[in-house]
């Protein structure tokens, strides 16, 4: 049941082929796919700059630093139009994130990764052109820019062209998400250009005019947009001072910006071990381990992964593991482990699987749904079925459906009634859930998938299944 | 320590700076993209005017620091 023969690629699509979809808007170049291969095409109109970042030494200090994703030339003859100048290779991103699908660190991160991006530019004579978080990824635990073609020649005297959009997708998110809520980086999902730096300020705390980056960069920001108009030319010299200047200042407004997870509800779920003996949660860490090893999987996706131990039984062999979480809390403390320990194999994510990252933007196609980035070789469910089926009222049919379309295999564990915590569940529910039984849980999952193994958890009523899918 | 000084006085020059050399306002089609050109233009010469700022502190800094920490070694050495 090896997932590697039957992977298209590391992020391949099992359904419409929307790589690419998000970079129709530049005329310097776009990516495209040809082959099974993702490929970048610069323009001619892009000669210059590309010619500048590869002969300055820019490129090889952003690649040596982890700042820039590599990429090598190939075949011109391989172009998708007539108006390419080079074509490009990059290194395939193991799963593409949004910037609405981070922690609070994983976005701080991205943002003065953008910033140290910036200032590399500036002292090769170059500019970032764009400052969208879009153009970062995460690889091997580290934020990456994506977009070969950010880069422009510094033209003296001008202002950066994407502080606007830097302030929009950085640091008004990360503003909002520091000082009054983290769910507010949801705002992204609305505001696919960032979020609007005029509610950004209507939304921040008034103690925030006191903090001089945020003063500076939101409140008298979104003031000088509301003042000046499309008619008033913008006069007078921004120099290599005044620039430097801007990006140490953002950077250190960045830099100020702090969320501690603290105590969420979730992130001591498995430490407090309420659930499970110490009998009972080594014998499903070794059953975990077992099925994951017989399913051979390339990528595996961890849904309701909490702070991910189970994901690194995993990602600890090699694995490429993404762990999803409703809770910012979890996800935070996970990313902060994957970044100390320096884990390349894992990457955290926040996820709502009752409301999951839909497809958005332009055509509805410039971002892609989570099944769109998927099937996954393996999907991990564990301890999640009867929050999806009691807690939100699932029904198991089409909970097997849609774990069906996001993997091609599941290790997946049924709680019964008879579990506390499915008890705490009902305790101000009315039982209406007369097919969630072990036996109801098989019929809906075996329309779908193959028992391949059922093993109980030792010490519980739990039990653990791997299946595999039979449709789609 | 430094970095705290000095985002005082920063702080304070800027906003005598930006609300006593107020730009008139325009009307007209309101675009935000321009908004940041302008806004950028309006305090381009506080930035660079950090930029100068800061290195110079840090000087002066790295000056006191080094010759108070000589001090104390020869005092030591004594």
């Amino acid at each position: 049941m090896s997932g590697r023969a039957r992977r298209m690629s590391a992020n391949g699509s099992g359904g419409e082929d929307l790589f690419g979809a998000g970079s129709f808007r530049d005329p310097r170049g776009f990516v495209f796919q040809r082959e099974g291969r993702l490929l970048r095409q610069v323009n001619a109109a892009h000669r210059e700059d590309y010619d500048h970042l590869m002969g300055s030494g820019l490129y090889e200090a952003l690649v040596e630093a982890g700042l820039l994703i590599p990429h090598r030339e190939v075949d011109i003859a391989i172009a998708a139009t007539p108006e390419a100048y080079r074509v490009l290779e990059p290194e395939r991103v193991a799963f593409i994130s949004y910037p609405y699908e981070w922690s609070f660190g994983m976005f701080r991160d991205a943002a003065l990764a953008t910033l140290r991006i910036q200032e590399l530019a500036l002292s090769f004579g170059m500019s970032l052109r764009d400052a969208s978080a879009y153009n970062v990824q995460f690889q091997r635990g580290r934020p990456v820019l994506i977009d070969t073609l950010s880069f422009e020649r510094l033209r003296e005297g001008r202002p950066w062209v994407a502080y606007r959009q830097f302030c929009q997708h950085f640091l008004g998110p990360l503003a909002l998400m520091s000082h009054r809520d983290v769910r507010l980086g949801q705002l992204l999902r609305v505001h696919i250009d960032g979020v609007p730096l005029d509610l950004v300020a209507s939304l921040l705390p008034g103690r925030t005019w006191l903090r001089p980056g945020l003063m500076l960069h939101i409140h008298l920001h979104a003031r000088s947009q509301r003042q000046h108009a499309a008619g008033a030319t913008p006069r007078g010299r921004f120099g290599l001072r005044a620039f430097v200047g801007l990006v140490q200042s953002l950077r250190s407004a960045v830099d100020g910006l702090r969320w501690d997870p603290g105590r969420s509800a979730w992130v001591g779920y498995y430490q407090e071990a309420e659930s499970y003996t110490a009998a009972a949660l080594e014998h499903k860490q070794e059953l975990v381990a077992r099925f994951v090893e017989e399913a051979a999987p390339d990528q595996v996706w961890d849904l309701g992964g909490n702070v991910g131990a189970f994901s690194r039984i995993a990602s600890d062999r090699g694995i490429f593991t993404v762990c999803f979480d409703v809770d910012p809390g979890c996800v935070e403390a996970n990313y902060r482990r994957v970044a100390e320990a320096g884990e390349k194999n894992l990457l955290p994510l926040v996820l709502d699987l009752t409301n999951p990252s839909s497809r958005i933007g332009w055509e509805s196609r410039e971002r892609m749904s989570l099944a769109d980035r998927g099937p996954a070789d393996l999907v991990l469910t564990l301890a999640l079925v009867h929050h999806l089926a009691i807690g939100n009222n699932v029904p198991l049919p089409r909970l097997g459906a849609y774990l069906a379309e996001l993997g091609r295999a599941l290790v997946v564990e049924f709680v019964p009634k008879s579990d506390p915590k499915v008890r705490d569940l009902l305790v101000v529910r009315e039982d209406i859930f007369g097919d969630y039984t072990a036996e109801g849980f098989e019929r809906a999952f075996g329309a779908r998938f193959e028992i391949l193994r059922r093993e109980p958890v030792r010490e519980s009523e739990r039990v653990l299944y791997l299946m595999r899918r039979t449709v789609g | 320590m430094q970095g705290k000084r000095f985002r005082m006085v920063w702080f304070l020059l800027f906003f005598g700076y930006f609300f006593l050399i107020a730009v008139p306002s325009a009307y007209a089609y309101i675009d935000p993209g321009t908004g940041s050109f302008v806004f950028q233009v309006i305090v381009g010469g506080l930035l660079a005017a950090g930029v100068v700022f800061r290195s110079f502190w840090r000087r002066v800094w790295f000056f006191l620091t080094r010759r108070n920490s000589r001090d104390r070694a020869s005092r030591r050495s004594r």
